[in-house]
């Protein structure tokens, strides 16, 4: 099996893909962990689904749908969270 | 009193002819009246593997397998949306999202094999028919019922159409499989229209179309694919009915065609370039059969059953083709509503609406796990590929997808489903709010 990734791991590889594919490459670096994901209108309810889409391709499925709501998404710190809190659930 | 039937069946889709074969193999006299001459085209050409237990019980399996329909071996999903970004202004990334199961995934109950078929409802109707031919049903083609006389408490009179003329027919009771004509509904006036779930489909055969366009895998190609539009609740799907030829049908909300005024090729192909590569697959196929519509689906029938009748299929009960359950829903009612049957043949011969409470409690189970599965679809739209992909709820979507709601407790996905579902409409700030906010889903829950 190979081993979780670490919440830095997690969170680079979230702000590399939101970079990637939502921001087009984010060329003056504004993202970092706490920026305001919906605030901003970087997440919205469609790409939502395609960074879940991307998340479980990436780490599996930590997480349970039921438990997604109006925080999940606000920053990239609180998607790490959930996600780290999931696999430490899973071990359990 | 002698009758000319024990039992007539009106209609001779899948749910009327495997109904006429469960019947006359218990040795009923069986008079069955359709009201077309086979094969005729009809809508509804992908089949979950629920029905699999049916057609073995018949024995119209060996002519199906016969027949060469392509296999389906699964679903696939797919939508595209290009989004906006607000912090440079940049539009067109095209976003891919899918989502594929596979029927191998899940075993079920009397099903021998993982995969179903794909038909051809003109050759596939016809078939089933003569099955019911074969086990000693009497067959009446062109010969459409209009009415049904109950008065006398012992027998039913149902009156036929042929030719220029009227004649009657008598057996002690009549089992309803006319389908979305619903003969019974209207006649007793028990169908209920949904009226916020007033679903239109527009659909065609194309020849040509390259399935491998939108599928990544080899094994995809045969899948059913329902590609989502970026259009509200809409979505097209591809159905392969043989090598060559290739269903497609766009089904969304009424009022959107109505509103946009347009005749039916150009609807299509305005909703179809939408998805560019949706609409490059399509362009490049030739169209062999003019467009074809489907409205006023979406109903419900307060009384499926009743003394010295029974509905089955869509004459009881139609929602939305998404899952393509119609034919499964159609085979499988006729199996459960035939064992009440035959068990009150066997029995005090009386044909009560007791005698099918057995069915009437199983159907209504089974449509209403349908319903709220077709509902949380809709709510849900493409976060359903969420569900799908999630190992935790996958082969529960698949139990539905495979049509195995009969039997057993209520799938788990629903209830899981169902909490999304509550959690985000409870809470504005959702995310996923916004997302739920126009969707319609139907309203008619099943009422019997």
């Amino acid at each position: 099996m190979t081993p979780e990734p670490s919440e830095s791991e997690i969170s680079a590889r979230l702000i590399a893909f939101i970079r990637e594919r939502f921001l087009d490459g984010d060329a003056a670096g504004e993202l970092d962990e706490t920026s305001p994901l919906l605030e901003w209108g970087v997440i919205n309810s469609l790409n939502s689904v395609i960074l879940l889409s991307f998340i479980s391709e990436e780490f599996g499925t930590p997480y349970l749908l039921e438990n997604i709501d109006a925080t999940t998404f606000k920053s990239v710190r609180n998607i790490t969270m959930m996600l780290s809190d999931g696999n430490q659930r899973s071990r359990r | 009193m002698s009758t000319d039937f024990d039992v007539v069946v009106i209609g001779g889709g899948p749910a009327g002819s495997t109904a006429a074969s469960y019947l006359a193999m218990a040795g009923m006299s069986v008079g069955l009246f359709e009201s077309a001459i086979f094969p005729r085209p009809h809508v509804g050409e992908s089949l979950v593997p629920a029905t699999t237990p049916v057609l073995l019980e018949t024995g119209a399996i060996d002519a199906i397998d016969a027949a060469g329909f392509p296999r389906k071996y699964g679903a696939a999903w797919t939508a595209a949306y290009s989004l906006r970004v607000p912090s440079n202004g940049f539009a067109g990334i095209s976003h891919r999202l899918r989502a594929e199961v596979q029927f191998v995934e899940r075993d079920q109950p009397g099903v021998d094999r993982d995969y179903t078929y794909h038909v051809d409802r003109g050759k596939f109707d016809l078939l089933l028919l003569k099955n019911a031919e074969g086990h000693g049903a009497q067959v009446f083609c062109g010969a459409r019922v209009l009415r049904v006389d109950f008065d006398d408490p012992e027998i039913v009179t149902v009156t036929c159409r042929l030719g220029s003329k009227e004649v009657g027919f008598t057996a002690r009771m009549v089992v309803d499989a006319s389908g979305r004509q619903t003969m019974l509904g209207r006649q007793l006036k028990t169908k209920v229209s949904d009226p916020i779930f007033d679903q239109y489909a527009l659909h065609t055969w194309f020849e040509g179309l390259d399935r491998r366009a939108l599928a990544t895998t080899p094994e995809e190609v045969d899948f059913i694919f329902v590609h989502w539009l970026p259009v509200k609740d809409t979505w097209v799907w591809q159905i392969p009915i043989t090598d060559k030829i290739t269903s497609v049908g766009i089904v969304t909300q009424k009022k959107r065609f109505i509103s946009a005024n347009s005749d039916r090729e150009k609807f299509f192909w305005e909703f179809v370039e939408s998805r560019p590569e949706l609409n490059e697959m399509l362009r490049k196929a030739k169209r062999i059969r003019p467009f074809h519509a489907e409205g006023d689906y979406s109903y419900a029938i307060k009384q499926i059953c009743g003394d010295r009748f029974v509905l089955i299929g869509d004459a009881a009960r139609f929602v939305d083709p998404i899952f393509s359950s119609g034919v499964s829903v159609a085979l499988n009612s006729a199996r459960i509503a035939c064992r009440d049957v035959i068990a009150a043949y066997r029995g005090d011969g009386k044909y009560s609406k007791a005698s099918f409470d057995n069915y009437e409690s199983k159907l209504r189970r089974a449509v209403g796990y349908w319903y709220e599965f077709i509902t949380i679809f809709y709510r849900l739209n493409v976060l359903f590929t969420a569900f799908a992909k999630d190992p935790r709820y996958r082969i529960d979507v698949l139990r539905m997808l495979q049509g195995d709601v009969y039997d057993g407790e209520e799938p788990k996905a629903l209830q899981a489903m169902r909490e999304v579902v509550a959690a985000v409409e409870s809470d504005p700030d959702h995310v996923w709010h916004p997302f739920l906010g126009t969707l319609q889903a139907p309203t008619a829950a099943p009422t019997f």
